[in-house]
């Protein structure tokens, strides 16, 4: 990262008692990896443009790296919006977390929910490539979707990379793996993929913070993005006009609900 | 052994290669998927994607994500038990890596005791491609496989110029079936036996020395607790054994399965004897380098770098190793 940066994570290592700094580097191959900072020796300078950055809020749910309570984490919007969701879904209350964004030469540090807000409120991130994607797929006859969603889905193995690396995949028992009753067939046959990806887009509607992180680190390639934004436009419609009001539309409980199937 | 060697244009590759679809053969390899190279079935040459690595190994041609090891159904009080019978007969694998062919080697080891698989990784033809180049986190060389040879394959091709020297053996010669004019005796560089090599697969082995070591906290910390490197792995073997259907009939399934994943070896009890990633970690690099030593005689990684390429936070398994061998 650049040397503001670093100046500034040996500072809060040294003063402010964070002992774990996630941050971003690319290896050999060039590929963009986590850099863990357990110490200042760990520091090093990385160049990694800003939309090139990967989503690392996964490794909070790991119970190894939440042990180390007092974290830095390098990321760019898409972190300070999971951070946000993470927050309002109570998913952060035994962390201490600091968020660092690099900027051209210097950092944007966000620790609260409130810097957060304002931060994204003045940005707004583009998503045209998912959207035309998206629009391709709502062309199509029923037909043609359903033979387009079984060939993307063909490759997949269930290796769950895109549940692991999704941060906003913290369930400590995924649905899938309850088997009494077996919701989601095992293997990876059509019908147990198609099962497990609608299964794991319903859990994720209104809450994507459209990382594309399980885009990322899916070896079959598949475009699980045009689903969640599918999905988020879903929710949109129904729970509100405005992005930013959908929050928890999953399990948002107000006390005069039309419904009662709650109470 | 590879005792042969002819000379083939890329056209007379393309030819052969669509002779063999044309005689009703199954030809294998690696193609285009959804932006994934894999290994399929091919309907014609052209399709096939002769300079990448494929993206999952080919043990998928004789493992793969999902098999009916059986069939059952009940009639009045009558069980019927039907096993399911899929031979490889007539399939050629072709566009295998020098590594993938280690990869199946292994894999004979490790079901030196099941006949069912054994029988098909002993009947399909493999046709391998000498590697000109490495692939990204590829380390075959590191582990003393050569990426230019093969004794393992039926047929071997390396570019040369103005074209291909094809080198077979017996199996080789029945499926290229040559003229006899254009055959020479293979005249093929073997590599040197390299000592250095045994040194390091006995350094390797040192890593249970290492087995209580602080380090494996730290290797482990990138690793999310997915299958992708397991699943893309030509040697890792592991699966899971589930039933679908109702009391009157069904199918029992093996499924890929991966030592990653928490649930892997979580007890009915709820207990869980490799509780957190760090302990998974180790036991993946443990049973590659040093495990298979002592239960097959040889390490069952063979340096293809498929994992590192998959892995979330692209991991390298060799390095980690040699990171706690320091």
């Amino acid at each position: 990262m650049n040397q503001k940066i670093n100046q500034h994570i040996a500072y809060l290592m040294k003063e402010k008692g964070v002992n774990l700094i996630i941050s971003q580097a690319k290896d050999s191959n060039g590929f963009v990896i986590p850099h863990f900072i357990l110490s200042e020796n760990d520091i090093i300078s990385s160049v990694i443009a800003i939309n090139e950055m990967r989503n690392f809020f996964a490794y909070l749910n790991k119970q190894e790296i939440k042990s180390f309570k007092s974290i830095g984490i390098v990321c760019n919007y898409f972190g300070v919006k999971t951070f946000f969701q993470l927050k309002f879904e109570n998913q952060l209350k035994d962390l201490e977390l600091f968020l660092l964004i690099p900027t051209d030469d210097d950092f944007i540090e966000i620790t609260s929910e409130k810097q957060a807000e304002d931060y994204l409120s003045g940005l707004k991130q583009s998503t045209i490539l998912v959207d035309e994607e998206l629009e391709n797929v709502k062309k199509m006859s029923m037909e043609e979707r359903w033979n387009y969603w079984m060939k993307t889905l063909e490759l997949c193995t269930k290796c769950y990379a895109c549940r692991a690396a999704c941060p906003m995949c913290y369930c400590s028992s995924c649905t899938t793996e309850c088997n009494i009753p077996q919701w989601i067939p095992v293997p990876a046959s059509l019908h147990g993929i198609f099962e497990w990806h609608v299964m794991r887009a319903m859990h994720l509607a209104g809450r994507c913070t459209e990382c594309d992180e399980c885009v990322k680190v899916c070896p079959a390639n598949i475009p699980l993005n045009i689903l969640n934004k599918g999905l988020h436009n879903k929710i949109s419609e129904a729970f509100s006009s405005d992005d930013s009001s959908i929050k928890y539309a999953l399990n948002f409980f107000q006390p005069d609900e039309k419904v009662d199937f709650i109470k | 052994m590879l005792n042969k060697q002819i000379h083939y244009s890329n056209q007379q590759l393309q030819s052969w290669v669509d002779g063999l679809i044309y005689k009703g053969k199954t030809v294998i390899g690696p193609v285009k998927k959804n932006g994934v190279t894999c290994f399929s079935e091919i309907k014609n040459f052209n399709e096939l994607i002769l300079n990448e690595r494929t993206v999952y190994s080919a043990k998928e041609v004789v493992l793969p994500k999902y098999d009916i090891l059986f069939k059952f159904a009940k009639e009045k009080d009558k069980v019927f038990i039907s096993k399911n019978e899929n031979s490889l007969n007539n399939v050629i694998v072709i566009g295998l890596r020098p590594c993938d062919n280690e990869g199946f080697d292994y894999l004979r080891l490790f079901f030196k005791s099941d006949p069912d698989i054994l029988q098909k990784l002993n009947t399909f033809i493999s046709v391998t491609i000498a590697c000109e180049k490495k692939f990204d986190g590829c380390f075959c060389e590191e582990l003393g496989i050569d990426k230019n040879y093969s004794n393992k394959t039926d047929v071997l091709i390396k570019t040369s110029e103005n074209g291909y020297d094809i080198y077979f053996n017996d199996r080789g010669n029945e499926i290229l079936s040559p003229q006899a004019s254009d055959v020479k005796p293979a005249e093929i560089k073997k590599p040197v036996p390299n000592v250095s090599i045994d040194n390091k697969v006995a350094y390797l082995k040192k890593l249970s020395e290492q087995y209580n070591s602080e380090k494996w906290k730290i290797v482990s910390m990138g690793c999310l607790g997915c299958g992708s490197c397991a699943f893309v792995c030509p040697t890792c073997t592991c699966f899971d054994v589930q039933d679908e259907g109702n009391t009157q009939n069904g199918q029992r399934l093996i499924c890929w399965d991966a030592c990653g994943m928490g649930l892997f070896t979580k007890h009915a009890s709820g207990h869980n004897p490799r509780p957190s990633q760090v302990e998974r970690r180790r036991h993946r690099i443990m049973h590659k380098f040093v495990y298979t030593q002592d239960t097959e005689g040889k390490i069952s990684c063979v340096g293809c770098g498929r994992c590192i390429a998959a892995c979330p936070a692209h991991l390298n398994i060799y390095n980690q190793a040699l990171q706690i061998l320091q």
